[in-house]
């Protein structure tokens, strides 16, 4: 059930990210990296991708000291278990597994979600559809509405391909199929880089392609779809020994239904009333208490340039900053500077984490539309598309619980992951504020 | 964002050269831009439903040209 406008990306991002990081550039066939302080000059497979590249779970100090001369490396897989919890009263329980294998420049991983969703979300008590239905049981057994309460489970696949040539250059693939009750999605991408300048720079570039389809489980006459385009470009570069850049821009392009089929837009300078139920009715309306279904643009475009710079504070101390800047068709914009700072030892790993987001209303977004619906094209409920002010504050740490045999082995490591997120919606009165935290353990396989 | 692309452009020409031997501290794992993949995606992905500009690179993260082509 879609309780944000696409609430089913939740799932389907997750996935598709964690199709990415089972595939880091740590896991590559290739060999571990040689020393590099006292190596040759000459760039080898390993000098460039720690650097830009993801998650690699062998410490500097251990990297010396392997070697493996198989093109196969041992299967990796990640167990992870996570719940979000928002002062919004909703709830997601998270279960996610990956699992990797390659062979020599191929690789080969795959990835299942289950999320499983409560909500009396504030988009669901005033909901004049769902707030008045008492039972709504999916023919499914997966979505069911009961009390201004509603509960649904979200279930995802994905694969991913990738190739390496451990030269400097790379193509991955991925694909994703996503399922709820009233929401379906399949998506592929496909992205790649090269190398230049001795390995100084790396160029980027890739592109995704999603389709949805959005249905209603009060309105089985309601099938609308949502494509969606994505494209990305950038080059990352090594400026001194100490510090690396990376600037990146990105755009989506989606076209289709971007509404949601629950939320409705009251008309006049409405006064709201709860009731015992939860349910929030509205009086002092223009028009029906009941609103009008929101109605947004079939098209929105989107882009963003981000600025990222990594500094060694010392070796092992690493400080990460970026700043997004966001802007939209739909006049949206937004600022986003964020701040890390990061700790790598041999068998264990922390960061810390900040990050400010700012962001302005849709050119047609009103905290209240005061005027008959007739004098509007455009009108939402959607807090997201408001003026928002965000706060995110994060904590990982990954500890290794054992330590591989030989070269061939994974070694296991355990990790905990803390998001709190703070959002203030200045003008909007049915919620003025959200508190949020995710907590998530896990168990990961690496080699 | 024309400009934008020249900064790009300036940036890959940049004359500054780093030998291999002089990345130790590069290649540590707290100099990767995504330190933690797997819990930034997960972040990413609250993220991207609770901001309304926010959208996942088709570059990075997802499919993940930077987070595992190395």
């Amino acid at each position: 059930m879609q309780l944000r406008r696409p609430i089913g990306a939740f799932v389907l991002i997750a996935a598709m990210s964690a199709v990415a990081a089972a595939q880091a550039p740590g896991e590559t066939p290739s060999a571990p990296a040689p020393a590099p302080a006292t190596g040759s000059d000459e760039p080898n497979t390993d000098d460039y991708r720690d650097v830009l590249g993801g998650e690699k779970p062998t410490s500097p100090e251990s990297s010396t000291t392997t070697s493996t001369t198989s093109d196969e490396t041992p299967m990796t897989g990640t167990g992870r278990f996570g719940v979000y919890h928002d002062s919004d009263a909703t709830t997601v329980m998270r279960g996610l597994a990956t699992a990797a294998k390659e062979w020599g420049h191929w690789s080969l991983t795959t990835t299942a979600v289950v999320d499983a969703v409560t909500s009396a979300s504030i988009d669901v008590r005033t909901s004049p559809a769902l707030g008045k239905v008492d039972v709504v049981t999916g023919a499914s057994g997966q979505s069911s509405m009961t009390g201004g309460q509603m509960s649904d489970t979200r279930y995802l696949g994905t694969v991913g391909v990738g190739w390496n040539d451990t030269s400097g250059h790379a193509l991955n693939l991925t694909t994703s199929a996503a399922s709820e009750r009233d929401y379906a999605s399949v998506s592929a991408g496909l992205n790649g880089s090269i190398d230049v300048a001795d390995r100084n720079v790396t160029l980027l570039g890739g592109f995704t392609v999603t389709d949805n389809w959005v249905s209603s489980v009060l309105d089985s006459t309601l099938h609308r779809k949502m494509f969606a385009l994505g494209w990305s470009g950038g080059v990352a570069r090594v400026l001194t020994p100490t510090d690396a850049v990376r600037l990146r821009y990105d755009g989506k392009l989606s076209d289709g239904y971007q509404a949601s089929p629950y939320r409705s837009v009251r008309f006049g300078d409405w006064t709201t009333t709860t009731l015992s139920t939860g349910q929030i009715t509205f009086d002092n309306t223009i028009g029906s208490a009941d609103g009008l279904p929101e109605k947004l643009p079939e098209t929105r475009l989107g882009t963003a340039l981000t600025g990222e710079w990594v500094h060694a504070l010392a070796l092992g101390i690493g400080l990460h900053s970026s700043v997004r800047a966001a802007h939209d068709s739909w006049g949206v914009d937004s600022l986003t500077p964020a701040l890390d700072l990061r700790i790598a030892k041999p068998t264990w790993r922390l960061q810390l984490g900040y990050r400010l987001y700012l962001q302005s209303r849709a050119s047609f977004f009103e905290d209240k539309y005061t005027m008959d619906p007739s004098m509007y094209v455009n009108y939402s409920s959607d807090k997201e598309l408001g003026r928002q002010i965000g706060n995110l504050a994060s904590f990982d740490v990954a500890t290794a619980i054992s330590e591989p045999d030989s070269p061939n082995d994974a070694r296991m490591m355990l990790f905990f992951h803390t998001d709190a997120f703070q959002y203030t919606y200045p003008g909007f009165d049915l919620l003025p504020s959200r508190t949020s935290v995710f907590i998530e353990a896990g168990l990961s396989w690496e080699h | 964002m024309k400009y934008a692309w020249v900064f790009c452009l300036a940036l890959a020409a940049g004359c500054t050269h780093v030998r291999p031997s002089q990345r130790a501290a590069l290649k540590n794992p707290a100099m990767r831009f995504e330190m933690e993949p797997g819990a930034a995606a997960q972040r990413d992905s609250i993220l991207e439903i609770s901001e309304g500009a926010t959208f996942r690179s088709a570059g990075s993260g997802t499919p993940g040209v930077t987070c595992r082509c190395k």
